[in-house]
């Protein structure tokens, strides 16, 4: 964990020294005078030796200075703080979206069986919509839903976060991927337990089908928790997409809007930001998965 | 009779069919119809589908159904480009890890997860951005970032072959160590490798797409399905339809990468779950 986080502050401060030329020249122009240059130059603090420029990074980071926007001017962590609610909202309903959707359909694609007989439709049904679903990225997703039900069925407004009725299809589409890779998941684990002998054991006592599905049910869901927290990854770095798809006023719209104007500072910060979030993720997958299996502890 | 009974219930056929559906299909149609990706021709602003416009016209008066099959273009070249650097990247690290094992190993480990617990798109999407756009920074971001996945799947089946007794019978009959690898390590484990191939070009597809779409990619004049799709949102309530095309194509491109890595997929893994 501490390495990666070093690393990963390492390469957020080495961005800004990747763009190729001079980052001054790309902010000021042809047209600025030397004066001018010198002056930002400064004021980013760009004329230090790169060491020491990094241990000032740091240090502001830790003492919550995460430098100054260059377009409005205003601290950028006070800015990421202001914005991140919004995406955190966005994030939970899209979990919300993807968790009733991944149960209903996982659970189906093995009781198919249980309402048609031998027949494989429903399940194969579910398999072809999930793969499909998987397979549409969030900016294909989000023009398609707006185009249909917002336009079309003229139900909810086009884009902007304003009512809670706003936050409907940007949660659809962000919470659609992963509510199919989770269907697919709860499919796929609940078919290997319900081999297992314990189900077999039930079985044989003379359980019916709903009664053996509640035991496996119970096991199955252990790899689809941690694959839950594995993707969080997934729905951060689609909720930069989904928010550009709907004007939504969060962070990955911030990060998008700071990387057109080639605002150093705030890009730096969104990145960290989201970074850090997605850290603490996996490792809470990590931790979650020992402490529901004592099997994976060390 | 029962063979092609099997073959229509396999998934990677489908994938197949609905590959050449959309690539020969757009270009077939772009070969008959003669209309220009590139070309702003003014009079034609949002034309509707007609005999020289089958699509219609974008609000630059660009056909259509030139920049959909342009857009195509970009995204296999673009998948197959990050393929090549990802391979070239990951499997020899992968063999090297699980071939040699000891610090190696440690050490190809160690950077696989911090690679991984890192959220690669956006990373990329910084890269792109701030490298300046055009096709060559979207393939090597994309690349660069996106070589772990093959690293870990080679390490994994070379530590399987490793104690097989075929491969210390090479050694003890005197075959040099690079002809071990080449003539049976790598054909030994293909298998995995080529879904992981079929997931990382439909993946890249996704990616380009993306940072087309938030206009960090390709420049805005060449045709990609990205680039439709933002401008596309620009005009939903004017032209909806200028969403759907791009959309369908390339929920048509990744369905099908997809639908034949699945079909791989449970070849690979023995194949008893059955046709879809």
């Amino acid at each position: 964990m501490l390495p990666t986080l070093i690393l990963v502050v390492g390469l957020v401060f080495m961005l800004i020294h990747m763009v190729p030329g001079d980052p001054v020249d790309a902010l000021l122009g042809d047209r600025a005078t030397p004066t001018d240059r010198e002056a930002l130059r400064v004021a980013l603090g760009l004329n230090l030796p790169l060491g020491e420029q990094f241990v000032n990074y740091v240090s502001g980071l830790a003492v919550g200075d995460w430098g100054v926007s260059l377009v409005s001017g205003r601290p950028v962590l006070q800015v990421l703080l202001e914005r991140a609610p919004a995406t955190a909202w966005l994030a939970l309903w899209a979990m919300v979206v993807a968790i009733c959707s991944g149960a209903l359909l996982g659970v189906a694609g093995i009781w198919g069986r249980a309402l048609w007989g031998k027949s494989k439709l429903l399940s194969r049904l579910v398999n072809l919509a999930t793969l499909v679903v998987m397979a549409t990225p969030t900016f294909v997703l989000g023009p398609l839903l707006i185009v249909v039900v917002a336009i079309g069925l003229g139900w909810v407004p086009v884009s902007g976060n304003e009512g809670w009725e706003s936050v409907i299809l940007p949660a659809l589409t962000l919470g659609a991927g992963l509510g199919a890779v989770l269907a697919r998941m709860i499919t796929a684990s609940l078919r290997g337990e319900l081999r297992a002998d314990y189900v077999r054991l039930v079985a044989a006592k003379g359980g019916s089908r709903r009664r053996r599905l509640g035991h496996a049910l119970r096991n199955a869901l252990l790899p689809v928790v941690q694959l839950f927290f594995l993707q969080v990854g997934m729905v951060l770095t689609g909720a930069v997409l989904t928010e550009a798809v709907f004007g939504w006023p969060g962070l990955g719209n911030l990060l998008v809007e700071s990387l057109h104007q080639r605002d150093y500072p705030m890009m730096q910060g969104c990145l960290l930001l989201i970074s850090l979030v997605y850290m603490v993720s996996l490792l809470l997958a990590d931790m979650l998965s020992a402490w529901l299996d004592p099997r994976v502890g060390n | 009779m029962e063979k092609v009974r099997q073959l229509v219930t396999r998934m990677e056929v489908w994938g197949t069919g609905l590959l050449l559906l959309v690539v020969a299909g757009l270009w077939l149609a772009v070969a008959v119809s003669g209309g220009d990706a590139v070309r702003v021709v003014l009079p034609d602003v949002l034309a509707a589908p007609s005999a020289v416009h089958w699509l219609g016209a974008d609000d630059l008066g660009r056909d259509v159904l030139a920049r959909l099959a342009g857009g195509v273009r970009v995204s296999l070249l673009v998948g197959l480009a990050v393929l090549a650097i990802t391979v070239a990247i990951g499997v020899p690290l992968g063999l090297v890890a699980g071939w040699y094992g000891g610090w190696a190993d440690k050490v190809i480990l160690k950077v696989t997860e911090v690679v991984l617990s890192f959220p690669g798109l956006l990373l990329a999407l910084a890269l792109a951005a701030l490298l300046g756009g055009g096709m060559a920074t979207v393939m090597l971001a994309l690349g660069v970032l996106g070589w772990v996945g093959f690293c870990r799947l080679t390490r994994v089946q070379v530590q399987k072959l490793r104690q097989l007794a075929f491969l210390e019978a090479a050694q003890l009959a005197g075959v040099p160590t690079w002809k071990t690898w080449l003539r049976h390590v790598l054909p030994n484990c293909a298998a995995p490798l080529v879904v992981e191939a079929l997931l990382v070009v439909a993946g890249s597809m996704v990616a380009e797409a993306g940072l087309s779409f938030l206009g960090l990619g390709l420049p805005p004049e060449l045709p990609s399905l990205g680039g439709m799709l933002r401008d596309g949102t620009r005009l939903l309530l004017v032209a909806p339809l200028l969403v759907v095309y791009p959309a369908v194509v390339l929920i048509g491109l990744t369905v099908g990468v997809n639908m034949v890595a699945e079909g791989l997929r449970r070849r690979v893994a023995g194949g008893n779950e059955g046709a879809a």
